[in-house]
């Protein structure tokens, strides 16, 4: 056994599986639904990150997207971070060849991402740019995520102890993405608006994650949102002329955010 | 994750509505467990509009973060500079890309039917605005925004009733006399 696993590897050796998995799905499913939701996703999926404003101007000012051992300069500062999470997110990242290299992003098929949980702004890349130039991972699952009862699903029931075998069944590759994908909303609604919050629920954290790990992300820049609840605050205090430090500190961050996107050639959008 | 969002607070007593796992929240320094009172919509709904407390939706990771927020920020505000905050608020009316001030302008709209506003204010907002380049250069916005103008106007007429009183003799026309409250708000600006 390898003390750390390589996850793109992983991936590779998870194919035969979702392909056992998937023909038993395309047996009880429709033809035409299937190659539909196929067609849905292949034309609509990309993968997201949600910032709050100062990460997202910082992002915005090289487009060099960093992970939280890369962000900060010691791993103290990267723990705190991580809050209550820490103990499993150092223990997942060290299970993998460079794991404290990984970046983490969202699936997404046209939603505001996580706003409640990692921040009001989400920008959207390009994932069949990327991951033709790029390795990638897909995992069915937030890899930090948690059942109903306050669970890590990844992780022992003593929820400090990485599980590889449960998680490494549900990697998949750029090839059989929609395999993942198909098994994922198997059970679930497969109307557009069930897909994309099955994909990745905006009221929640329950999302398709990818993994990669090069971060300069300038060349696959695709949209930028606004969580329309934060541009109505915005709004709101304009209109009852409230004057703070903190507003005036976050209307000159917006303001900010609003000229680098537009030297990037973005239009921020608004998104429930 | 247990997250808190935080809705409304009025810096200068430090006072909060936060929203933990979908229950809302008064919350007041010293910031113990006691502190924490629980609050219904409309609690928060009057701090915002009655109160002046300022509307919010910041999320934090969990409550210790937001409580060192809070603390930070009561100090913070003893320093605050209002000339420079106005500043910055008609920079970011400026920098509004087209489809935020698409929103605006529909947020302004609605705005205007509230009871008790101060109009010459709204005046002024509006006037920024004609200055927005994403206005500017969007045949629709622009009529948006000039479908406001006239709403304000409307309602700015009582006030030019009420000087043309004050100087009978003298004839303005509106557009001046408004030009006139607009100076007035500018000059404080």
């Amino acid at each position: 056994m390898p003390t750390t696993y390589n996850i793109f590897q992983l991936a590779d050796e998870n194919v035969n599986h979702l392909q056992k998995l998937f023909t038993r799905l395309k047996d009880k499913v429709n033809d035409e639904t299937l190659s539909q939701v196929t067609k849905f996703i292949d034309e609509n999926l990309v993968f997201s990150i949600n910032f709050d404003q100062n990460g997202l101007e910082q992002f915005l000012e090289t487009c060099n997207y960093k992970n939280a051992y890369e962000l900060y300069d010691s791993q103290a500062e990267a723990e705190k971070h991580f809050s209550k999470r820490s103990e499993q997110r150092l223990a997942f990242d060290n299970t993998f060849e460079n794991g404290q290299k990984f970046k983490y992003a969202a699936l997404n098929l046209g939603t505001i991402g996580v706003p409640a949980y990692w921040g009001q702004f989400c920008l959207h890349f390009d994932l069949k740019k990327y991951e033709s130039e790029h390795s990638v991972a897909f995992i069915k699952n937030n890899s930090l995520q948690k059942d109903e009862k306050g669970k890590f699903i990844y992780f022992e029931n003593d929820n400090c102890t990485f599980n590889a075998g449960k998680f490494l069944i549900d990697l998949a590759t750029t090839e059989n993405k929609h395999q993942l994908i198909c098994l994922k909303l198997a059970t679930k609604n497969l109307e557009a608006d069930g897909i994309r919050q099955t994909i990745c629920r905006s009221d929640g954290s329950d999302y398709m994650e990818l993994i990669f790990i090069n971060g300069d992300l300038s060349a696959y820049l695709k949209g930028a949102y606004i969580w329309r609840r934060t541009n109505k605050v915005t709004n709101k205090n304009i209109f009852n002329n409230k004057l703070s430090n903190q507003i005036e500190k976050q209307e000159k961050e917006f303001g900010k955010i609003h000229e680098l996107l537009k030297q990037q050639g973005l239009r921020l959008i608004t998104k429930d | 994750m247990d997250k808190i969002i935080l809705k409304a607070i009025d810096t200068q007593s430090g006072w909060a509505y936060i929203e933990e796992r979908g229950v809302l929240f008064l919350i007041k320094p010293p910031f113990e467990i006691r502190d924490k009172i629980i609050a219904i919509d409309q609690n928060l709904s009057d701090a915002i509009q009655k109160q002046g407390f300022e509307a919010r939706e910041d999320i934090y990771k969990n409550i210790d973060y937001l409580i060192e927020y809070l603390e930070e920020i009561m100090g913070l505000d003893k320093e605050f500079d209002e000339e420079q905050a106005k500043e910055t608020r008609k920079q970011y009316l400026l920098s509004m890309p087209e489809t935020i001030a698409k929103e605006f302008l529909l947020d302004f709209k609605l705005e205007l039917k509230r009871d008790n506003l101060d109009w010459s204010y709204f005046n002024y907002l509006a006037f920024i605005l004609k200055e927005n380049e994403a206005i500017a250069n969007s045949e629709a916005l622009s009529c948006e925004l000039e479908e406001i103008q006239n709403i304000i106007k409307s309602q700015l007429k009582p006030n030019v009733n009420e000087m043309e009183n004050l100087f009978p003799n003298i004839e303005i026309d509106t557009e001046t006399k408004l030009q006139f409250d607009f100076g007035e708000r500018a000059a404080q600006a």
